[in-house]
């Protein structure tokens, strides 16, 4: 579909063109000026100014450089994995915050015991320094 | 003298495997001879590899066009520095720059515990050797840095070399490869320390204490070594593009991140006996993720312009990485008994456990670079057909973490042990949270309205203005206590926990490499035909074309546009952007011109000649320099954290000594 920005479109099919230069990159991403990229850029341009959709225009480089050349686009596995995982890791952390958490004892009123449970609060408090 | 150079190697070969068996065999036997021999040995491997790394150096230095290697990476034009350089611009001369550094590490280890940690000396040694073992495999068998040239059955040498990939012949091909090996090659230090520990019994944090300033080493290196190579692809490739997400950029990456996490929840470990096993394994992966790194750079399986050529070495990579990770796997599970936590947590709002969402953004980041840098190569392994993960599938993914790490950078250190209360949260985070808000909408209202350079400038205040709070509270105290100015008050406390609070200006690091990556919101870019005395405009600069110049040395043919830079009318300097080819290699490579202000880098590349014109490319690259300045606040902080503390700390440590029942009595 045609945006109201030409360089979009044209990105958009570079994308799944692999630049010829012996960069890893695709046509949209490849910036070395002078290379094998600008050409495809403005091959791109000019079948889009004719009305060419953007599976035509992949299927023509298909057949002017080979297969080889068209880099698909992640799908859903590709893009999920990572965001799966970050939330398998949080679910992991709460379960292992529950786990560890000391439990609550009921708290010991005898106040022979307040001097010594100051002490350790001072102490603990300078655990840091 | 070739021949020197290869028995050497074989030697180191014979001797090494003698080290582990030796090793292993005299810790269980409880027989001091036989350990000690084994550290001899360690020895005789650093000494020959030594030899023949000064052998195949000497080689470069005076031109012997004998030896394969230095035919295909030198020439008589190149100058002393890069023929040195040439040691590991190629497969087989790089790793044996890895061999190396790890025989050098391995002897430096045994040096310095000669006479302490004595049960656990012979396992870490077994296991540096059986690592230096894999790698002079590969020096030996698999790419031989001492290949002669021969015809008809005799040596031969060529006149002249192939010399340097241009591309490598820029100032930091002569320390980034080496200050990036000493990152990932001293891994396995740490790793050996963790293992041996495990395979003792241990209980303790010995290994811990033992090499928690070689893991900052390490890591530092890394962290330098990954700048460095940002730094150099900026200058070198022609689009000021510091970072493409590209393969090979990414597995220099990963070890650093999940380091990073390691140097965290290390600190549980040290102050609560808490998070053994994850320590554990966040070592293991950081080691195996700089042998993952190193297999993707030279195996061929991604393609890369960083990468070595595709090579047949895959497959020792990663049947070396497969029998280590499931040794390492069985180790730990075997000893979970011995890694149970001391101690429990009181509360989610305490510093334990933002040291564990810590570990996740940083694990996750993690996980989501190797995933990207993996994924196309599984799709095409599983569906045949080859897909793209470029650089916008990563920064769609990666910007939301790094600005949630970031946020995590200012809070996670003003949590306190144990738990945190409601006006210790208000004291440390109230002015912090205003001055972001007040600075977001200031940024608004003059009309920045990206979401993500928002949100990224008003973290990285928040997080600078918390450091700073640390600092300003400590020092006052100091200053007013004892008596002394507030800039001598700032040096007494950061002596007194070197630690925290070189820890503190790393963060102050990363939040200006943030600063500098945000910039990029920002950048323009023209590429335009212009003619010479004609001018062009970008941004806020007017540039003149004055001439061309050209001119040509024993090296490169090289043409040059003078170009003049102007401001508001006002002259600022000449820039002078050159195009080489480069003789021996009939290759063509820019040099481009950058005017660098910490405001903003005017960047000029001469792209092209053609029918009288020249094409420039022009790029005005706000706050890049912040991600250099960074790195620099990066060693400072990190260099500080290594300098032992005035005050020796020592924390105590907790440990079950049995179970009682419920409602115990408490004697009088």
């Amino acid at each position: 579909m045609a945006s109201k920005n030409q360089k979009i479109d044209i990105l958009r099919v570079g994308s799944r063109i692999a630049c010829q230069c012996g960069c890893s990159d695709t046509v949209a991403t490849c910036s070395m000026y002078g290379c094998w990229s600008h050409q495809a850029k403005q091959k791109i341009a000019d079948m889009q100014a004719t009305g060419s959709l953007d599976s035509a225009i992949i299927d023509d480089f298909k057949r002017a450089y080979g297969k080889d050349i068209y880099r698909g686009e992640p799908n859903t596995f590709g893009w999920m994995i990572p965001y799966l995982v970050l939330v398998l890791g949080a679910a992991v952390i709460v379960w292992y915050l529950r786990r560890a958490r000391w439990p609550r004892l009921p708290r010991l009123t005898d106040p022979r015991l307040t001097h010594y449970q100051e002490q350790i609060e001072k102490e603990l408090q300078n655990l840091d320094r | 003298m070739e021949n020197t150079g290869a028995l050497c190697l074989l030697l180191a070969i014979c001797i090494a495997p003698y080290a582990v068996i030796a090793s292993a065999v005299g810790a269980m036997k409880r027989n001091r001879l036989l350990v000690l021999s084994a550290e001899r040995a360690v020895y005789g491997v650093c000494f020959c590899v030594s030899v023949a790394s000064a052998i195949l150096v000497y080689a470069f230095l005076t031109d012997d066009y004998r030896f394969a290697y230095v035919a295909s990476n030198s020439n008589h034009a190149l100058s002393p520095s890069y023929k040195f350089a040439a040691w590991w611009g190629g497969q087989e001369g790089s790793l044996l720059l890895w061999s190396w550094l790890l025989a050098t590490y391995s002897a430096v280890v045994v040096f310095l515990n000669r006479r302490k940690l004595r049960d656990m000396m012979p396992y870490v040694t077994a296991i540096l050797m059986v690592t230096q073992s894999f790698f002079l495999i590969l020096n030996v068998f698999v790419a031989s840095p001492f290949r002669m040239l021969a015809k008809d059955g005799s040596l031969t040498a060529v006149l002249d070399g192939n010399g340097l990939n241009p591309l490598l012949q820029y100032p930091m091909m002569r320390i980034h490869p080496p200050i990036l090996y000493l990152g990932y090659v001293g891994m396995v230090v740490p790793f050996a320390f963790a293992m041996a520990s495990l395979i003792r019994k241990q209980k303790g944090d010995a290994w811990i204490h033992t090499t928690r300033r070689w893991s900052l080493v390490t890591w530092l290196f890394q962290g330098v070594g990954v700048l460095m190579g940002a730094f150099w692809a900026y200058a070198a490739l022609g689009w000021g593009g510091y970072w493409n997400w590209d393969p090979v950029e990414n597995s220099s990456l990963l070890p650093w991140l999940s380091s990073t996490a390691f140097l965290h929840s290390v600190m549980m470990q040290e102050k609560k006996g808490m998070m053994k096993v994850w320590n554990a394994t966040l070592i293991s992966a950081s080691f195996f993720l700089c042998i993952l790194g190193t297999d993707l750079t030279r195996s061929g399986v991604v393609s890369s312009v960083h990468a070595f050529a595709q090579s047949p070495i895959g497959k020792y990579f990663t049947s070396f990485l497969a029998i280590g990770i499931a040794a390492t796997a069985y180790l730990i599970l075997q000893r979970l008994e011995y890694l149970k936590s001391e101690a429990q947590l009181e509360s989610v709002v305490s510093r334990e456990s933002s040291f564990l969402f810590n570990n996740l953004i940083l694990l996750a980041s993690c996980f989501a670079v190797l995933w990207g840098t993996l994924f196309p190569i599984i799709s095409e392994a599983v569906s045949g057909e080859k897909i793209s993960l470029d650089a916008p599938w990563f920064n769609r993914l990666m910007v939301p973490i790094g600005l949630f790490l970031l946020f995590l950078t200012g809070v996670g250190p003003l949590f306190a042990w144990r738990r945190t209360s409601t006006e210790s949260l208000r004291r440390n985070f109230l002015w912090p949270g205003v001055a972001s808000c007040s600075l977001v909408t200031v940024l608004f209202v003059v009309g920045i309205r990206d979401f993500y350079p928002l949100i990224s400038f008003g973290f990285c205040l928040f997080v600078a203005l918390t450091v700073f709070a640390e600092f300003y509270r400590g020092a006052r105290a100091i200053a007013s206590k004892s008596q002394i100015n507030f800039a001598a008050a700032i040096v007494e406390l950061t002596h007194r926990n070197t630690r925290r609070y070189g820890g503190y200006l790393v963060h102050i690091a990363i939040v200006l490499i943030f600063i500098g990556c945000t910039g990029a919101a920002f950048n323009k870019d023209l590429t335009t035909d212009v003619k010479v005395g004609q001018s062009v405009e970008v941004g806020n600069y007017e540039l003149r074309v004055k001439e061309i110049k050209d001119g040509d040395n024993e090296n490169v043919i090289w043409q040059s546009a003078v170009i003049d830079v102007r401001k508001n009318g006002e002259f600022l300097q000449t820039l002078e952007p050159r195009r080489e080819l480069y003789k021996a290699s009939r290759q063509q490579v820019g040099q481009v011109a950058i005017r660098r202000r910490l405001n903003e880098d005017l960047y000029l590349n001469f792209a092209l000649m053609r029918d009288g014109k020249i094409t420039i490319q022009a790029y005005v690259f706000p706050l890049v320099c912040w991600i250099w300045t960074g790195g620099f606040v990066l060693i400072l902080g990190t260099l500080i954290a290594l300098v032992p503390s005035k005050m020796k700390l020592e924390y105590a440590g907790t440990e079950l000594v049995g179970i009682t029942k419920k409602h115990v009595q408490v004697e009088q």
